[in-house]
């Protein structure tokens, strides 16, 4: 290999049009931005300002920024009328595959019970599509800033991007606490604190407890990997008097009727003695106001039991009053066929999945059996040519069944999670149809149909599980 | 010769636009083409936008084709081209801020565009200011015209409705953008809309569809031509023996 000599004049013109195209560029593109600059700053601050007015309509007068560092959330302003304080403004910014998210929102309250005022949309963008259902969460959820309303993005149909709006929310007023004289909870802490690793739970799955005295949410725990079966519950309580304020976190689990205490509590925030400390605490030696904490904790679970799928299969059955505990099943799926004739031959992927995960005896009062419960579990992977993906996503639903003159009777059916695409219409249609006349062969939903004839043919399967099962017993 | 330089002049510009359409027809520039081609409004400003970038980056690399020095002048020609799609960034980002919304990361990837580095590499390069400027207005046209006119199928078919307003404030009325139900009623009393045409499949279909039409005329278009050209070979042969039969007669 041999290099080709060659004069410096050459290698100086390199350099100089190189350098002189890069200086001429930078020049330009400077100078412009003299010109666009101020535009564009301009642009912003007035895109942010009519959040702000939006937020709280009222305004006079807005904070510097704070900065923040949750997952979401950026920044907070406090926003004044005159010399009053309306309430804070926090910035969050959100993304995921779906949709991107820019928000101001606007809380108001008390640092231990926060409320929304308004959440304003600075920039969005969405998968094309999902923008009409997200529209339609957010206008109900603007018109009432509810915790139910933000909860309702499970069964928009959009999860993941009604979803991302809901978390964003959440965790602005999470760290509301934090800045507004409230207690910050680190929900992590306080489980490992007080029940180890025994449950799992869900990221960001607090459900709000409206008109308690002390209780103002609680966190549900689970001992399943699906998150379905409810078996513990954090609760978190707060006093605030004029002796001081006790944040405080405790765990109950067991029966309804009697609920068992943790060990352990954490301690959130302590002003009731000199120098209060927070952490662990053994609940061994709770006296006082901390027992009026915990009664009321216990008195919500003993009025609103642990959701879990005992609770749930109770309710597919009028008289029933208590279950045996569940037996696993192996090996006993479907893989659904192909469903629509004109697809049958086309180079789609076509197919779904499910399986019967477990099951349970039902009995009444008088311990009389009263049937059989089955979970089961659905996926969908169907891709078809003329709507795009629009059959893919999880299920899980309890079936129930009873033998009655040695035949099967198909019972009532209750869907536990869903993110199907077309979900919402086969609960609307298909799910409410077998509910009003539960058989084998209820019709399959036209907008759903595949989702439909999967939970049909994992129905049958369960159906023949049972009937299996009592012509052995 | 100056009739044979004014034809080539001319056929820089006119040959883009259709014959030799970036889009449909050499299937560059596809990213862009299904991306933002939503609505009619957005390709009609990614369309404009785009043309500004050819037309100046091409007059200026060719303005500069001889002092570039050829190891360099890739660096170079994308050195002009990010100045010129920041410049156009800028400037719409300041005055034209729905445009800039709607268009997203698609105008910044303008730098690495395949027409625009294309054109800078295949004719700029080799040609005259004046021909450049032609070149680039001829492809920034049949580049803007391919994606207007899958921007209102795409929005047609998949809004059931053309809108006007929503990017281009400046054609509003009383402040509202201009609904023109086509397939779809304002009221919502009818609606024949495809929302697939929304999604990225529906570009993909309209762009397919769009490419088989034209492919189709093109065929079409050349038979006819073979079929004349092979008439005109059997009609001159045919000449060509009655002559030479002729020849013979006279011979006798």
């Amino acid at each position: 290999m041999s290099f080709e000599k060659k004069p410096i004049k050459y290698y100086l013109q390199t350099v100089g049009v190189l350098t002189a195209i890069g200086v001429v560029s930078a020049a330009l593109i400077t100078s412009l931005n003299l010109l666009t600059g101020p535009v564009i700053q301009e642009r912003r601050e007035q895109a942010q300002s009519a959040a702000f007015k939006e937020v709280f309509p009222t305004l006079t007068e807005v904070s510097d920024a704070t900065l923040m560092a949750g997952q979401y959330v950026k920044e907070y302003r406090v926003a004044y009328e005159g010399s009053e304080e309306l309430g804070k403004i926090i910035r969050a910014e959100g993304q995921n595959s779906r949709a991107s998210y820019n928000l101001m929102i606007g809380i108001t309250g008390d640092g231990d019970d926060p409320s929304i005022a308004k959440v304003a949309i600075v920039e969005q963008e969405m998968t094309p599509g999902y923008d009409t259902t997200f529209k339609a969460y957010y206008d109900a959820f603007a018109a009432d800033p509810s915790d139910a309303n933000l909860e309702a993005y499970k069964g928009t149909g959009a999860t993941l991007s009604c979803g991302l709006f809901r978390d964003m929310v959440k965790e602005a007023k999470d760290m509301y606490a934090g800045i507004s004289g409230g207690v910050s909870e680190d929900f992590a802490i306080e489980i490992s604190t007080i029940f180890g690793t025994t449950y799992t739970y869900a990221d960001k799955d607090d459900r709000s407890v409206d008109g308690g005295t002390y209780l103002k949410k609680y966190y549900p725990l689970y001992n399943d990997a699906g998150n379905l079966n409810e078996a513990a519950r954090i609760y978190s309580l707060r006093y605030s008097g004029d002796d001081g304020k006790l944040g405080l976190a405790i765990g109950l689990s067991g029966d309804q009727e009697n609920p068992v205490l943790a060990e352990k509590a954490y301690v959130l925030q302590n002003t009731l003695v000199e120098n209060g400390t927070t952490g662990e605490v053994s609940t061994a030696d709770f006296s006082g106001i901390y027992t009026t904490l915990v009664d009321e904790a216990k008195a919500h679970y003993q009025a609103n039991g642990l959701d879990n799928l005992a609770a749930k299969s109770k309710n597919l059955f009028s008289t029933a009053k208590s279950t045996s505990d569940a037996t696993k099943i192996d090996d006993v799926s479907i893989v659904t066929s192909a469903l629509l004739p004109q697809y049958r031959d086309k180079p789609f992927e076509n197919t779904g999945t499910g399986e019967l995960v477990e099951h349970w005896t039902v009995f009444d009062e008088a311990s009389a059996e009263l049937g059989e419960v089955y979970l089961c579990s659905m996926t969908l992977h169907f891709s078809e040519p003329e709507q795009y993906l629009e059959a893919h996503g999880d299920a899980t639903y309890l079936v129930s069944f009873s033998y009655e003159s040695e035949t099967v009777k198909f019972g009532k059916m209750q869907v536990l999670t869903d993110t199907m695409s077309r979900g919402p219409q086969w609960e609307e249609s298909y799910v409410a149809n077998y509910n009003a006349n539960p058989s084998g062969d209820v019709e399959l939903t036209a907008n759903a149909t595949i989702s439909a004839s999967a939970s049909q043919q994992l129905t049958l399967k369960a159906a023949e599980h049972y009937s299996n099962l009592k012509k052995g017993a | 010769m100056e009739e044979k330089k004014r034809y080539f002049h001319k056929e820089s510009f006119l040959k883009p636009i259709w014959q030799e359409n970036p889009l449909f027809v050499l299937v560059l520039g596809t990213c862009p083409a299904l991306a933002v081609t939503k609505t009619f409004e957005a390709s009609l400003g990614m369309g404009i936008l785009f043309t500004f970038v050819l037309v100046f980056s091409n007059v200026i690399i060719s303005a500069l084709r001889k002092i570039i020095p050829d190891e360099v002048h890739i660096p170079c020609y994308i050195v002009v081209i990010a100045t010129f799609v920041t410049i156009t960034k800028m400037m719409t980002e300041a005055f034209l801020p729905e445009l800039y919304s709607s268009l997203g990361v698609f105008l910044a990837l303008l730098v690495v565009n395949c027409i625009v580095l294309g054109r800078a590499e295949a004719f700029a390069n080799k040609n005259t200011v004046g021909d450049s400027l032609l070149d680039g207005l001829g492809n920034g046209v049949g580049f803007t015209l391919a994606l207007c006119i899958i921007g209102l199928v795409r929005e047609i078919l998949g809004t059931g409705m053309l809108t006007l307003g929503n990017i281009f404030t400046f054609i509003q009325v009383n402040g509202e953008a201009i609904h023109l139900p086509i397939l779809k009623a304002v009221d919502g009393s009818y609606d024949f809309s495809i929302s697939l045409f929304s999604n990225p499949a529906g570009g993909f279909i309209t762009l397919g569809v769009i490419m088989a039409i034209i492919a189709a005329v093109n065929n079409h278009k050349a038979a006819i031509a073979k079929a004349k050209a092979l008439e005109e070979k059997k009609r001159q042969a045919a000449l060509k023996a009655q002559q030479a039969q002729a020849a013979v007669g006279g011979d006798k």
